[in-house]
């Protein structure tokens, strides 16, 4: 068992007015799984994507990571958690716009204590720039690239620091279906090496790749039998 | 193998910071120029000016003086402003890819002396040329002789307005430091 979520609920409070985003989640995230979440538009799928990753905490409820009790930690040992763990496609596409492709591929790592320059890192760079097709863009600025180019930036930078699972909230963003299946046929083969994934998506037969589907709605999760 | 150092994290965001701020920073550096330039001739106008006993010219002078580091203070945090903000996807994302908060203040705070310092040497050289180009009206025009004292009075007006320009340059950077490390990260980039 990797996370567990116990009675997770997430309010979002205005001054005059209250969301409650997550609602009683209750859900096992097991190595090496594949998990879609599926559901309407506001149902709380990025919400719960951020509160795995740790950017987001809950109203109530309790997050246990590999046994580890996260909802008591202070922000530094998510803050590692995070580092070591996790890999994070976001739904808007952020980039450091001043930096390039392979500095953009670079920057996460900065946060490791080894030293760019050695084999691994550059391997590993090399090895993303090689299964994303971004090789040749690798001297190009972010606003030098296409909207799907871009896309295999940000899955490629999420990748980049091995972590054990990725939460990826529509990673096949505006790709259409070919690309999307492709891309989406890299992601699985990750997930054959042992990568466990959270993916986010509107796209039914782009969940159907998942070995399991959650539909999120009004707050509340439950599995779809494939 | 490579060695076992650690990878610059500000390394790399300096490498940002410069490429992508050169042209504003030499903008900034253009203006704060012409403005020295109209303060200049400015000056050598009020030489023309007919009587103007010591003390007044010393007070215009003194005037001056104090514009001069004033607008260097705007100019530092504009610069201060604008880097910060637009580097606001960068600070976001290292959060989110696990930097502590710890990492972004000291981040932050290399940032703001090397920051400090450019800006100190930049100001420092123009008050400099200013003074140099400008001794002999300038002596004329505040009475007294461009000797070593007179200088040394200056150099000490000049040291304690950069000692003054650096600290409040630190402390228009170090709350952004704070503001950055504290914000929850994923707000960061969100806007
Ligand atoms: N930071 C926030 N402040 C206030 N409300 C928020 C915030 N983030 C999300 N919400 C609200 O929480 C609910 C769930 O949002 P969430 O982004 O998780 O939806 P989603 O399932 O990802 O939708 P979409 O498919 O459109 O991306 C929405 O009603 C949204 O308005
Ligand atoms: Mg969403």
């Amino acid at each position: 068992m990797f996370f567990r979520l116990i009675d997770i609920k997430k309010q979002f409070a205005d001054k005059d007015s209250e969301v409650n985003a997550l609602d009683g989640i209750n859900l096992d995230i097991n190595e090496k799984n594949f998990i879609s979440l599926v559901g309407p538009s506001g149902a709380g799928k990025s919400t719960l994507l951020l509160l795995l990753a740790g950017l987001v905490r809950p109203t109530s409820g309790d997050i246990y990571f590999d046994s580890m009790k996260l909802t008591k930690l202070p922000d530094r040992e998510w803050s590692r958690i995070r580092r070591e763990n996790i890999g994070i496609i976001f739904q808007k596409k952020i980039v450091i716009n001043h930096l390039r492709v392979h500095e953009n591929l670079l920057a996460p790592l900065s946060l490791f204590d080894y030293d760019h320059r050695s084999i691994s890192f550059h391997d590993r760079i090399e090895e993303l720039m090689e299964k994303f097709d971004l090789f040749d863009l690798r001297n190009r600025y972010p606003r030098e690239l296409s909207g799907g180019e871009l896309q295999r930036l940000v899955v490629a930078r999420s990748l980049v620091t091995r972590p054990k699972i990725l939460l990826a909230d529509e990673p096949t963003g505006d790709l259409d279906l070919d690309a999307s299946m492709k891309l989406l046929e890299v992601i699985k083969g990750l997930n054959k090496e042992g990568l466990t994934i959270v993916m986010v998506t509107h796209n039914k037969k782009l969940a159907n790749i998942a070995k399991n589907i959650y539909l999120l709605n009004e707050g509340n999760i439950q599995k779809i039998l494939k | 193998m490579g060695k076992k150092e650690k990878l610059n994290l500000f390394w790399l965001a300096r490498k940002g910071l410069f490429r992508f701020k050169l042209w504003f920073i030499l903008k900034l550096v253009i203006i704060v120029l012409w403005i020295f330039f109209l303060l200049n001739v400015f000056m050598a106008f009020s030489l023309q000016a007919p009587v103007l006993n010591k003390g007044v010219s010393q007070a215009i002078f003194g005037f001056l003086f104090l514009l001069i580091n004033l607008l260097s203070l705007l100019l530092i945090i504009i610069m201060t402003i604008f880097t910060l903000k637009l580097r606001k996807n960068e600070l976001g994302l290292f959060r989110c890819s696990g930097a502590t908060r710890g990492d972004i203040i000291t981040l932050i705070i290399n940032e703001s002396m090397i920051l400090s310092i450019i800006v100190m040497i930049f100001i420092v050289l123009i008050e400099f040329i200013f003074i140099y180009n400008f001794r002999f009206f300038l002596a004329g025009f505040l009475n007294t002789s461009f000797d070593l004292p007179f200088f040394l009075t200056l150099l000490k007006g000049f040291l304690f307005s950069f000692f003054f320009i650096f600290i409040l340059l630190f402390l228009t950077y170090i709350p952004f430091g704070f503001y950055y490390a504290y914000k929850d990260p994923y707000n960061i980039v969100r806007y």
